[in-house]
């Protein structure tokens, strides 16, 4: 059916208030490879439907909404279409919060998600990816175990019954990889799944060096020590996952929903802050992001914001919904962050005895309790006289006990939606070894 | 009585697929279609409302899958009809084809499958004919939800968020290939509990999980598990960090069912036995755990929601035992793993949706139950922990490395439990180790499907593990 028959059916329905179209197109294609050995190619061609409705009604006084959310397939009759949004509508009598206002369109200009995957084709960027990967693949005693290559077109079209007519286009790239190295004792692996909204070969050719780096020096590495309490150097994703925390309890679903207890004003890192202050700010658009966006699927139209500034929560971000309970403008929901570089280089904060770890097995951050930790892959022990490689142990903390001492290194690392230190160091991290 | 397949879609398109079938078997060597219907809801609530939406496995759409010079390739879409088989035809012939610029590529070469050869089966395996997703009772399971969530509330003023859900979903899919002609239908439930309590800045919760084939009894289990579920998200609060070392535990069965998933489930995919990325490979055969530990994994091994009748590539149920008393026997396999390996496929070809790749996976994977009383597991521990409340685990197949998250361990000092809680609760070591230190095994199986395996970072599939309690040696942090 088309979505101009599909409006008509909605906008002659009596039984609701409102409904929500998002409409996404998506074209892929996909590379497998064992070794240098491609396994399998694959493609899709795909169109779906999501449709939420929305019934306002009063209880005793109390103005509530009730919604629902349906996918409509692109095979569906008419008939069916009907049936669906009847059943929609059926269920959004049960399913009911505080009222709050649909969006309505805004005369601002919407901006465009630059990419170059724009340039050509997307099938035409496999074979450069796949360059990309494998000209580093050049050791005697490492090498690249398996890659996923995937890349998509998405367009995505948004509509609702306040008259919100938007669309854009991105596009989505993802490469997973495992890499192996093998010295005197047995075979090891690393491995590593990057997302990407640009085609940037250099970066990835250099993502793919480090990590036979890191295999091979896993490959020699001794058994974590049990160090008790002790310096811990984070990098990379952890450091992303870490900031992450501030991202999710600034927002005005966790504050609404009580899982968080931010105000804005109030300092997030707790009372006395020794170490660095925290600034961050949401960027709808950051080169490189699959996350960019012009528009929430709401249809708040995306702009930076500033949430936390030296350590003070400025802004609490988040979609209509909440921010409409919590008497703030909406935000809407932007996935990107930009956090603020610390002063020192990761050469002054390695001058101290540390224990860095570049590799987890997975690292975990749990956004109600502020627990962290996760089992060594990969790690550099730093005992005030030598550097070591090691591997195996856990590390493990409680983000709100060492927040008020955390110093970023003044190295900037882009992973995806984010943008910031490359380092953090945490000082009294319990470190469980052998 | 003969049951009908629930999707009345799938069953009036089985013409089309079988038309278009025969139209690229003449282009062709091997080609299979897969199509999936599935929907269900998903009903939420907590202290600001009550949400109804689609779950998140709600889909309908094709896969494609041809044999061409000597490989495999695959096509997923999700608009179908007769009048639209030429265009349909023309797009899976252009699109499986491999990029001149990628053949050409000087760093890779492709790799050269045999054809694979089915055996002709006919079936159509309808079970637990459940309500239909549209017919629910939407009044009856908003009011229970509420009303579990209402009566925590009231267990505690420290309570500042009470998340309860329940979930069904009504799976049909169709499978037809030059040989083979099936067809399925099934339903699973989940049902969630979380409180979530405060003390301060101090924010704890624990969280358990049900899972069943009949979806409406899980609504009772929330009711009778709710009292002992608060509790324990209180008693967190209260909870001291755990002192780092090696001690003696018992694993509650949903902490057995996360060890046999993640310590070694994900260690004989044998896709993994491939890439040569599982250790296993070396110790088929070999002994790997303590004599008591026998592992099954198979979608017809128990009752759980990942027990179909056929999977994602055609191939009918199996249970596979993967330890016998120790010994490692064999691993599970996907159809494309399986042919590289020259072996026959265990029925563990699973996709997170039509659209993505099968890989092998895990279905229902668990540890038989053995002979021992948890009273006398409890009373041989001179200082340790139960251990309870999965929350997460990470696999290393090719270094055997463990990692397993749980929310909590309770003191047991001199054979008894203390009712002093550490939280959370970080298991690592080596899996052998770990294996091979279970000293002692209660009677009762149980298994628990409401979570969702990953493959590394991403491909979610639907998975039940449990067993029965295990006293083990491990290390904490």
């Amino acid at each position: 059916m088309r979505l101009d028959r599909l409006i008509e059916i909605l906008n002659n329905s009596e039984s609701i208030n409102g409904w929500k179209l998002e409409e996404t197109n998506q074209k892929s294609y996909e590379l497998y490879y064992i070794r240098r050995d491609l396994e399998m190619n694959r493609a899709k061609n795909i169109h779906n439907i999501r449709l939420t409705v929305y019934k306002d009604f009063d209880i005793d006084g109390v103005e509530y909404k009730g919604s629902s959310v349906t996918k409509l397939h692109p095979t569906m009759t008419e008939e069916e279409i009907i049936q669906a949004i009847n059943n929609a509508a059926y269920a959004s009598q049960f399913a009911k919060v505080l009222y709050y206002p649909l969006v309505k369109p805004s005369e601002e200009k919407l901006e465009v998600i630059e990419s170059n995957f724009k340039e050509k084709p997307i099938e035409e960027y496999l074979s450069a990816i796949v360059e990309a990967i494998f000209k580093v693949d050049v050791y005697e005693k490492g090498s690249i175990n398996s890659t996923e290559i995937f890349i998509t077109k998405l367009k995505t079209r948004l509509v609702n019954s306040c008259g919100i007519d938007y669309s854009s286009e991105k596009y989505l790239g993802t490469v997973e990889f495992i890499t192996n190295w093998k010295e005197e004792k047995e075979e090891i692996e690393l491995f590593q799944h990057i997302d990407f909204g640009d085609m940037d070969s250099e970066k990835l050719t250099q993502e793919v060096k480090e990590m036979l780096e890191m295999s091979r020096a896993r490959a020699i590495s001794k058994s974590t020590p049990a160090l008790g309490k002790h310096r811990v150097i984070l990098s990379g994703e952890s450091v992303k996952q870490m900031m992450e925390y501030y991202y999710n309890q600034s927002a005005t679903g966790y504050v609404y929903e009580k899982f968080s207890t931010a105000k804005i004003g109030e300092s997030i890192q707790g009372d006395e802050i020794k170490g660095d202050k925290l600034s961050i700010t949401l960027k709808p658009c950051l080169s490189g992001s699959i996350h960019s966006a012009v528009f929430d699927n709401d249809g708040v139209i995306l702009k930076e914001v500033n949430i936390i500034k030296d350590g003070i929560i400025k802004s609490l971000w988040g979609n209509q919904r909440y921010s409409y309970y919590l008497d703030l403008k909406p935000t809407g929901v932007i996935r990107n962050m930009e956090v603020m570089c610390g002063k020192k280089s990761i050469k002054e904060l390695k001058k101290d005895p540390y224990l860095e770890v570049v590799s987890f097995s997975s690292f975990q951050l749990d956004d109600f309790t502020g627990y962290f930790g996760g089992e060594i892959r990969l790690g550099w022990y730093y005992d005030g006289n030598e550097i070591i490689p090691v591997s195996g142990g856990s590390i493990s903390g409680n983000i709100k006990d060492k927040h008020g001492e955390m110093y970023l290194s003044s190295e900037k690392i882009s992973i995806n939606e984010y943008l910031g230190p490359k380092h953090m160091v945490i000082n009294d991290v319990t470190v469980a070894g052998n | 009585m003969k049951l009908a397949m629930t999707s009345k879609y799938l069953t009036q398109q089985k013409n089309v697929v079988k038309e278009l079938v025969d139209r690229l078997s003449k282009k062709f060597e091997f080609v299979s279609v897969l199509g999936v219907d599935t929907n269900g809801k998903n009903f939420r609530v907590n202290r600001s409302g009550t949400s109804i939406e689609d779950s998140m496995w709600t889909e309908r759409g094709f896969l494609v899958r041809v044999y061409q010079n000597e490989m495999y390739s695959e096509y997923a879409f999700n608009k179908i009809s007769v009048e639209k088989l030429d265009t349909i035809e023309k797009e899976i012939i252009l699109k499986t084809k491999v990029s001149e610029n990628v053949k050409r590529s000087p760093y890779v070469k492709l790799i050269k499958y045999p054809l694979l050869e089915e055996e002709e089966v006919v079936g159509s395996f309808i079970k637990n004919k459940d309500i239909e997703t549209e017919k629910l009772d939407h009044q009856l399971i908003v009011d229970k939800l509420n009303s579990i969530k209402d009566n925590a509330f009231k267990k505690s003023d420290l309570l500042v968020n009470v998340i309860v859900g329940f979930e069904q979903v009504n799976i049909s899919k169709i499978y037809i290939s030059n040989r083979k002609n099936l067809e399925q239908s099934y339903t699973w439930g989940n049902a969630v509990l979380a409180p979530i309590a405060r003390k301060g800045q101090e924010n704890k919760y624990f969280y358990e999980g049900f899972s069943s084939l009949n979806p409406m009894e899980l609504l009772d289990q929330l009711e009778s598990n709710y009292e002992e579920v608060v509790n324990k998200s209180l008693a967190l609060l209260d909870a001291e960090k755990v002192t780092p070392g090696v001690y003696d535990i018992i694993c509650e069965p949903d902490i057995t069912g996360l060890i046999a998933h993640e310590a070694f489930g994900h260690g004989v995919e044998m896709d993994m036995f491939v890439k040569n990325r599982a250790k296993a490979v070396e110790y088929i055969e070999k002994p790997v755990a303590s004599e008591l530990v026998t592992m099954h994994d198979g979608a017809a091994s128990a009752e759980d929601v990942s027990s179909y009748a056929f999977d994602d590539e055609g191939v009918l149920a199996q249970d596979t035992v993967v330890i016998d008393r120790g010994i490692l026997k064999t691993g599970i396999s996907d159809v494309i793993s399986a042919l590289r390996l020259n072996k026959k496929p265990s029925g563990n070809g699973k996709r997170q949706s039509y659209h993505r790749k099968a890989y092998s996976r895990m279905t229902n994977t668990f540890f038989d139950g053995g002979k021992d009383k948890l009273e006398d597991m409890i009373k041989s521990i001179e200082f340790g922990y139960l251990i309870t409340g999965m929350m997460s685990g990470m696999e290393d197949p090719k270094n055997w490395g463990i990692q397993c998250v749980a929310m909590m361990g309770e003191e047991i000092k001199d054979g008894k439990l203390t009712g002093k809680y550490v939280s959370p609760v970080i298991m690592t070591g080596y899996v052998p180790d770990l294996l091979k230190s279970i000293s002692m095994m209660s009677e009762k199986v149980e298994l628990f499907g409401t979570g969702v395996c990953g493959k590394g970072h991403k491909e979610l599939v639907k998975a039940s593990d449990g067993g029965p309690y295990i006293k083990a040696r491990v290390r904490l942090g």
